[in-house]
């Protein structure tokens, strides 16, 4: 079920991350945990131009993280089983 | 066979991003050197230092799409280069080195094909 769910997961959807999740391209973080943070898929990179292409982390979402009272927009790139839909 | 030049700017690259993430080259430094040359080769002949160590379908594709041009996004959000070409200091093959020299790429390569 947990996997038919994520495999549902589209352009604007809303997910949380299942933890952890270590991301190294936080500004000013060198490293920062996306697990339990949530997002919006904003894409989902399968094709381009009609081809068929290999990124293994399709999943692109968008997230507001909250660091030091301070919103920070991030997109970081997402498996399908890293991640549940809400 | 690549360009020379196109080596220089991939040599240069890996020792600025190696830098810049923390990371260190293999300790086998042929293996970073076979790396480099196969990103240089794809700047060549599409335009972007593709990844050199994965299979595609449709390079020109994967080209433009660009998730796996080099930084990938696995290496840049996850610090995860399976190429071996950037490791982490932790990694069991990561060597000391953030650099190499031309000279190295080239005697670590000759004898290959």
């Amino acid at each position: 079920a947990a996997a038919a769910a994520a495999a549902a997961a589209g352009v604007g959807s809303r997910i949380r991350v299942k933890g952890p999740l270590k991301v190294f391209h936080v500004p000013k973080n060198p490293e920062f945990d996306l697990g339990g943070q949530e997002g919006e898929v904003k894409e989902v990179l399968t094709s381009w131009k009609g081809k068929i292409i290999s990124a293994n982390l399709p999943y692109k979402t968008q997230f507001a993280l909250s660091i030091d009272g301070k919103e920070v927009k991030l997109i970081a790139h997402l498996r399908e089983d890293e991640f549940e839909v809400i | 066979e690549p360009s020379s030049k196109s080596i220089e700017n991939m040599r240069k690259f890996s020792e600025q991003y190696a830098r810049r993430s923390g990371t260190y080259f293999c300790a086998d430094k042929s293996v970073t050197s076979v790396v480099i040359k196969g990103l240089a080769e794809h700047k060549d002949t599409l335009g972007a230092p593709l990844c050199p160590c994965r299979h595609y379908d449709d390079k020109p594709a994967e080209a433009s799409q660009g998730f796996w041009n080099c930084p990938c996004v696995p290496m840049r959000e996850r610090k995860e280069c399976h190429c071996m070409l950037f490791l982490t200091p932790e990694n069991d093959f990561a060597g000391k080195d953030q650099t190499i020299s031309a000279d190295e790429i080239k005697d670590l390569t000759a004898s290959l094909g």
